[in-house]
């Protein structure tokens, strides 16, 4: 395929030199970067089938255009291979999606997505859904999600020196993209999100930084699982009730626990989504729980009163009443999702399950499907 | 070895954002404020309102983002294209 590529040129006298020149210039994150020359992208593109020209997303909050080309170019400095490219497009895709709100990215909270693959694609690109799995060690897993974080940063801002307030950062940038195990009895999550086995799909979401938080269950029981998540979930994010759409990972040898009793990834969903409560005493401990200005920040933090240990709210259900104590009231109507992905993957021995906090109010997730060759 | 390689970068495409014209003048003119809902961001609105109207009895149309993280709606766009001189908007928190 003949690839004409329309992006500026630069020259260096050798591979260090150029180094410097993506530093000097702010196009790296921090880490040297493969120079992308003009043959290594058009292999990018040759895979996927795709003009450089052709649109991959739009930013119009940011009057941004995510090309092919550009893709290929911040893949390739991620130190991607070409047959993750199709990965890398459906990513872009749903961050660009106008459900995933891309703007929200810009906040104090430091969100970023978390990318999960499903299906075929994930073996053949050999992505890691096992030990070690939010950790370095495989190169699909950190360079897919780097190839996104570079994107984002040279095409549309995501930076400090840009359009990013983030006070903390998030490390998503750099181990964000994970496989699900789909080897164990318990349904994927893109089959539980209404797709095909078959398919191949990537589902990204919003988390807060922290990822991934650690949820310890001593015990290799399910009663004892499940009612430790039940405790814990509410306030993996300090003080800030979570709105929105928690994942929680389980490894394999945690979901055999589960199947030998029984219990299904759906039945286990739907236990925790209904049995995950706080009590308002416990709120109101964790300073949770106040009085909000009419732009739904915290005015006033309220004191434990006689009966406050036997009120419940429940994390994953509308709050009814008690709304107007722990979310900003102007943002209900329109943003009212809360729902739980579970995903297997990680090791398979260790006391751990994961979980993610939601940047809820600002972003849904998005699941889109892996295109091969175009 | 000498290298040649391709520009990351990707700017927004110009010429299509430009510069509204300037009021000559902010007297009694109608004035929209859109507030981005941090704390405080009151505070500093509040005063900076009393001042335009002390000095050029403008008019103020206040509106607020229904959340701070994302964009504002159309509707609160057209509300103040249609009914205001001009806008002030901000980023603080």
């Amino acid at each position: 395929m003949a690839t004409k590529l329309t992006s500026k040129r630069y020259q260096a006298e050798d591979y260090a030199e150029a180094q410097e020149v993506f530093f000097k210039n702010g196009w790296s994150d921090g880490l040297p970067v493969i120079p992308p020359t003009e043959n290594r992208v058009a292999d990018f593109l040759d895979y996927a089938g795709l003009a450089p020209e052709q649109v991959v997303g739009e930013v119009p909050e940011r009057n941004r255009v995510l090309t092919a080309e550009k893709l290929a170019i911040n893949a390739v400095m991620a130190g991607c291979l070409p047959e993750y490219m199709p990965v890398l497009v459906a990513a872009v895709e749903a961050i660009t999606d106008p459900k995933f709100k891309f703007n929200h990215l810009a906040s104090l909270g430091s969100p970023w997505p978390l990318i999960i693959v499903n299906g075929p694609i994930a073996k053949q690109i050999e992505l890691n859904s096992g030990i070690y799995l939010f950790g370095p060690g495989h190169r699909p897993n950190l360079t897919i999600a780097r190839g996104i974080s570079l994107l984002l940063r040279n095409c549309a801002e995501a930076k400090a020196e840009g359009i990013q307030r983030g006070q903390w950062g998030n490390t998503l940038r750099f181990m964000g993209c994970v496989a699900e195990n789909e080897e164990t009895p318990w349904t994927p999550l893109h089959v539980m999100l209404g797709h095909q086995r078959e398919e191949s799909t990537v589902t990204v979401l919003s988390c807060y930084p922290g990822v991934p938080f650690h949820i310890t269950c001593w015990l290799l029981q399910p009663e004892h699982m499940l009612k430790t998540i039940c405790e814990t979930l509410p306030y993996i994010n300090g003080s800030q009730w979570n709105e929105g759409v928690h994942t929680l990972f389980f490894g394999p040898h945690q979901v055999e626990a589960f199947v030998k009793e029984g219990w299904t990834k759906e039945s286990v969903r739907q236990y925790i989504i209904d049995n995950t409560k706080s009590s308002i005493a416990e709120l109101k401990r964790r300073q949770a729980w106040a009085v909000q200005s009419e732009e739904g920040f915290r005015e006033e933090l309220l004191e434990i009163e006689p009966g406050d240990e036997d009120k419940y709210v429940y994390l994953f259900k509308d709050h009814g009443e008690y709304n107007r104590f722990l979310v900003r009231l102007t943002s209900i109507a329109d943003r009212w999702i809360h729902d739980l992905f579970v995903v297997v993957g990680g090791g398979n021995a260790g006391q751990r399950a994961i979980a993610t906090s939601p940047y809820g109010m600002s972003t849904n997730p998005v699941i889109k499907l892996v295109k091969t060759k175009q | 070895m000498p290298i040649e390689f391709l520009d990351p970068t990707a700017d927004a495409p110009s010429g299509k954002n430009r510069l509204a014209p300037r009021l000559g003048s902010l007297d009694s003119k109608t004035i929209g404020v859109l507030s981005n809902g941090r704390p405080n961001v009151d505070f500093v609105l509040d005063r900076l309102t009393a001042k335009l109207e002390e000095r050029h009895h403008v008019k103020i149309v206040r509106t607020m983002k229904p959340w701070i993280g994302n964009i504002a709606p159309k509707e609160i766009f057209d509300q103040l294209r249609s009914s205001c001189d001009a806008v002030i908007t901000g980023v603080g928190d």
